[in-house]
């Protein structure tokens, strides 16, 4: 079952070409990553697909109906984004922001419900932030603002989450218990997820497909195996690698070489 | 937020504050130069409202003490409550909307162009000869609207909203609009004093007629910001984050940008310029309650109305028979807040 089409989509910032005619079609249930060098359009592509940007041609669906065409309430219904960094100045308490994830449920009257606590607080003990739920946002680590801004997504209990390179600031256990979370949500609940990722070996490691972006078109897409190959990569970065399997998993396994 | 007990005890004290609210007004109305007591004020009105009229016994109080309460000083006091409230609610939706605790619908503009806005339409009416006052107010909102769209405009070159962008060209177009203001000024001495109030800020010219006029608009603007409340709490963790929460932000911004210079407009075509009361009010509330805008709005408003309530009692009083521009004492309380806010903000304007 397709969840989101992309048919030949451009985005122009005036005369500065970001995407450049980019098709895809993303599954339900999987997890997909997108790669590529800085500046490729990685968080432009993501952001077109989360609807806060207008294709400037071509077209995005979800459930083959154009994005364009949902209420911007009913589209957070159906669709959470984690944005790089998230900074607040006011202090909201983590509780305060996890909730703020239920308002496309909540009336412009209505208040939190019983259910939209319990959601939250499943979100935040999903992520290990329950504990920190009447801290301050303004007085927590950036991981752990990262791992909220994650929760609060989860508490808009979306079909489709898109995360702009969510483990960056994470230490290492934090990266592996995201990833293996969002992993989780894709194949028990049917999410589907579209993270950019920075590291190259996280996505061939959980990703069920992978895009490699460069210069606002896709150069690649297909599974790791496909994907990450040395030709491939060293292409698109314009850098020397060495690869092997990964030990463990099998997958492929990226280095970079000194020359 | 959410939390049901803390819920209870909000709306306890919103009811609290607003019977507080209530005896201050009668407080504030006993103050002044002809010496009258709280209770003979409160009897007096209490005979202003139609229902009470039969059962208070209006023995004991000289005709001249109702005229003072009810003529003279309780529509000056009722007019500082309303215009005490509009200013902070404004304030505070800025802020949210902007995600900066320094945003101020005089800072962007909204004030200058209302005080130009006043003055061209006090020039007119007495070239023309028109007496009447509604067309002043309609001036001045136009006047705070032109302004703000024009800073709004200026902020947005390079296709987004840029809150330095904005703040910067407010100043610019504020310093242009008081050159304006003066040129005015010079040509038409005959209404230096009354123009001059309005640059200063001052409740003097305060009477039902105007109440009549500004109450119901503030009403409805404070109405609309609460009705939006929600959306500027998920503004406050970035635009593009309330976006993905389901807002409309482009919507949101041009409501909120509009209410605000509406309300600010209004109340400056009454009062003048009074300054700072829309900074340092909501940012008190956020103190006390926390930034949910669902209680910093509402709290606003009613710690505004009671500021500048004793504001302008205090500005009547201290140096009477003279009296201060109550925009004068809410500067020289609000300025030094305001420098006191940049400096513990400087690592944040952005």
């Amino acid at each position: 079952m397709v969840v989101i089409e992309a048919n030949d989509l451009k985005f122009n910032y005036g005369k500065n070409i970001i995407l450049d005619g980019i098709n895809f079609s993303i599954e339900k249930g999987k997890l997909v990553s997108i790669i590529g060098p800085n500046g490729s359009g990685k968080t432009t592509l993501l952001r077109n697909i989360s609807g806060a940007l207008r294709p400037s041609a071509g077209s995005i669906k979800l459930w083959n109906k154009d994005i364009t065409s949902y209420k911007k309430r009913e589209l957070a219904k159906h669709i959470a984004y984690v944005p790089q960094s998230t900074m607040v100045d006011f202090g909201f308490t983590v509780m305060d922001v996890v909730l703020m994830g239920r308002s496309p449920y909540i009336g412009r009257f209505g208040s939190e419900t019983h259910r939209d606590m319990e959601v939250a607080k499943d979100a935040m003990e999903m992520l290990g932030v329950l504990k920190l739920k009447d801290k301050k946002i303004t007085q927590i680590s950036g991981g752990e603002r990262q791992r909220v801004a994650i929760a609060c997504a989860l508490a808009q209990t979306p079909e489709v989450i898109m995360l702009d390179e969510p483990v960056s600031n994470l230490d290492i256990q934090y990266q592996v218990q995201v990833l293996n979370l969002l992993k989780n949500l894709c194949s028990e609940k049917g999410m589907t997820v579209l993270v950019v990722l920075h590291d190259l070996n996280l996505a061939s490691e959980y990703s069920d497909t992978v895009i490699l972006l460069n210069s606002g078109r896709i150069e690649h897409m297909g599974s790791p195996y496909d994907v990450m190959t040395v030709p491939v990569i060293e292409k698109a970065y314009n850098t020397k690698i060495y690869m092997m399997a990964n030990p463990i998993s099998g997958k492929p396994y990226l280095m970079p070489v000194r020359i | 937020m959410g939390d049901m007990s803390k819920r209870r005890i909000c709306s306890f004290l919103l009811t609290a504050m607003v019977v507080l609210l209530i005896v201050e007004t009668i407080a504030c109305t006993a103050i002044g130069a002809a010496d009258i007591s709280f209770m003979d004020a409160l009897k007096a009105v209490a005979f202003k409202i139609n229902f009470l009229k039969g059962i208070i016994s209006k023995s004991g109080i000289k005709e001249s003490t109702v005229t003072i309460i009810t003529g003279i000083r309780l529509p000056r006091v009722i007019l500082a409550a309303f215009i005490g409230s509009a200013l902070p609610v404004a304030g505070a939706s800025y802020q949210g909307l902007f995600k900066n605790s320094l945003a101020d619908p005089y800072i962007v503009g909204a004030s200058s162009g209302g005080a130009l806005g006043a003055a061209i339409a006090i020039i007119i009416k007495s070239k023309l000869g028109i007496s009447g006052f509604s067309m002043v107010p309609f001036f001045a909102f136009a006047g705070a609207l032109i302004s703000t769209y024009v800073v709004y405009i200026l902020g947005r070159i390079g296709g987004k909203l840029s809150i330095t962008a904005m703040m910067l060209s407010g100043i610019a177009v504020n310093s242009m609009l008081s050159a304006v203001l003066s040129m005015l000024l010079l040509f038409n001495h005959e209404q230096m004093d009354q123009v001059i109030m309005w640059t200063m800020g001052s409740l003097q010219y305060a009477g039902w007629e105007q109440i009549e006029i500004v109450a119901p608009c503030i009403v409805a603007g404070i109405a609309v910001m609460y009705f939006f409340s929600r959306d500027l709490n998920l503004m406050m963790l970035g635009e593009e984050q309330a976006q993905h929460l389901g807002v409309n932000t482009k919507k949101l911004k041009k409501t909120i940008l509009f209410a605000g210079a509406f309300i600010t407009g209004v109340s400056v075509s009454v009062s003048g310029i009074i300054g700072f009361v829309g900074v340092f009010i909501p940012h008190i509330a956020r103190i006390l309650l926390g930034p949910d805008n669902r209680l910093t709005i509402p709290f606003s408003a009613i710690f505004g109305a009671m500021f500048l309530m004793i504001a302008d009692s205090l500005a009547r009083t201290l140096i009477s028979p003279m009296e201060i521009p109550v925009g004068v004492l809410t500067a020289g309380v609000g300025g030094p807040f305001f420098i006191y806010l940049l400096l513990k903000n400087k690592n944040s304007i952005e």
